[in-house]
């Protein structure tokens, strides 16, 4: 697993360090947790499928326990603020008190304020079994606008990185973190290969992503490898961490 | 259990079929489907199940029988559903306290900016910052485009398809989008 660091100059926003935890699936994290461990970060944001179960989809200890303890043992670390992925979707009403039980808080298309700045979630409307080729349908554009109407430095954790071109980018979020994308799963020739709701070569698969207002976009490549059949080339799983000033540079 | 009650419409769209149903309640995404198969139930006298509304990604859901045609909103707790036997886009928004002139000019067509900016200056801005957003919204439903999807010449104030502002509780804005054959 690659730890990727990034320091971000912004204006507005708050001096702090936070992790960006996305795309476990559920799967092993023991080298993700003694990186947090030795980080000691401020927060840890994530934006979503921390979880996979796909069928019966239900937060809970016998399908989840991976993911669950996983962002359980961060919380004994930073504050951790979680967003709704595609594997999240679908989560029972009862299954939020779970999570809200172990210290994580849940931004379901909603936004909270805390650590000098608004943090919002923009939940994934993908319900699980979509087909990976078909653009990804809209999100709640009414909470999008809602959050960008609060002043203040905004840090919007948001799954599907294909929403910031054409969505999310000009309305003055200042910080976007997400995942989903998974790299591209391989990475040939300087270029990511296939991301769903992007389809091949994607722009937004990883990396650090800058509009001309200074908007910032950050993409994780996830820290799991999901497609055992089809294994991921040039595109180590990661680990974001990243170091805000309020000044600029 | 869902409890549907029935809103008034204007003369003209209800004497064509259309009618709109509301609902009231805590989280309605996790109670949506359930009272949109109710609706359908009482327009069209037939059971619906889950699988017979057919989700697109991108596009409109639709019945997979034709039955009518419908479209679903909802804004703080409220839960609202249009069906009719020709196509519709509906949308509501709860107003917020304040908005975001950014995102206004991220999604708003200039004519639209200019009558904002004209407001702002008799403080009627925020009421008509949501009465555009809604419309657009209620235009890209009709539409089944969504607002990524929208031409970017369009405009709510010479709207291809016709808009109907509909009265309802103080701090929401309502708007529909319609076309039928006269």
């Amino acid at each position: 697993m690659k730890i990727t660091e990034y320091s971000l100059a912004m204006p507005g926003a708050p001096a702090l360090t936070m992790v960006l935890a996305a795309d476990l699936h559920c799967r092993k994290y023991e080298k993700a947790m003694a990186a947090l461990k030795d980080i000691r970060p401020d927060l840890v944001v994530s934006s979503g499928d921390m979880m996979h179960n796909c069928a019966d989809f239900r937060v809970d200890e016998s399908f989840n326990l991976p993911g669950l303890t996983f962002l359980t043992e961060a919380a004994g670390i930073a504050p951790v603020y979680l967003s709704v992925g595609n594997h999240e979707r679908a989560m029972m009403p009862e299954n939020r008190n779970i999570l809200a039980e172990r210290g994580i808080i849940l931004l379901d298309n909603e936004w909270t304020r805390a650590h000098g700045m608004v943090i919002g979630g923009l939940s994934s409307p993908l319900r699980l079994r979509y087909r990976r080729m078909d653009p990804t349908p809209e999100p709640d554009m009414e909470m999008l606008s809602g959050f960008a109407a609060e002043e203040g430095f905004h840090l919007l954790l948001n799954h599907h990185p294909e929403y910031w071109p054409a969505l999310i980018c000009g309305s003055g979020i200042q910080l976007t973190l997400s995942g989903h994308a998974h790299g591209g799963q391989w990475h040939l020739f300087g270029r990511d290969i296939f991301a769903p709701g992007q389809g091949f070569f994607p722009k937004y698969a990883s990396g650090l992503h800058r509009s001309d207002a200074g908007e910032t976009l950050i993409v994780s490549r996830g820290m799991t490898n999901t497609v055992p059949m089809a294994p991921r080339f040039g595109n180590p799983t990661e680990f974001v961490v990243i170091r805000l000033t309020g000044e600029t540079a | 259990m869902t409890v549907l009650q029935l809103l008034p419409l204007p003369e003209k769209l209800s004497s064509r079929g259309m009618v709109l149903y509301m609902a009231e309640g805590e989280r309605p995404e996790t109670w949506s489907h359930d009272a949109l198969l109710t609706a359908l139930r009482l327009y069209t006298g037939r059971t619906y199940k889950p699988e017979d509304v057919v989700r697109v990604p991108n596009e409109k859901p639709y019945l997979r029988d034709g039955g009518a045609e419908f479209s679903v909103t909802h804004s703080g707790e409220i839960w609202m559903v249009c069906i009719a036997p020709f196509p519709v886009g509906l949308d509501l928004q709860k107003h917020k306290e304040k908005y975001s002139p950014g995102v206004a000019k991220r999604y708003f067509h200039p004519s639209e900016l200019a009558l904002l900016e004209k407001a702002r200056t008799d403080g009627m801005d925020l009421p008509l910052f949501f009465s555009i957003w809604c419309a657009r919204e209620s235009y890209a439903k009709f539409t089944g485009d969504g607002v990524a999807g929208m031409d970017k010449n369009y405009t709510t104030t010479a709207s291809p398809v016709p808009l109907y502002e509909i009265p309802f509780r103080q701090g929401y804005s309502l708007t529909l989008c319609t076309a039928f054959e006269e």
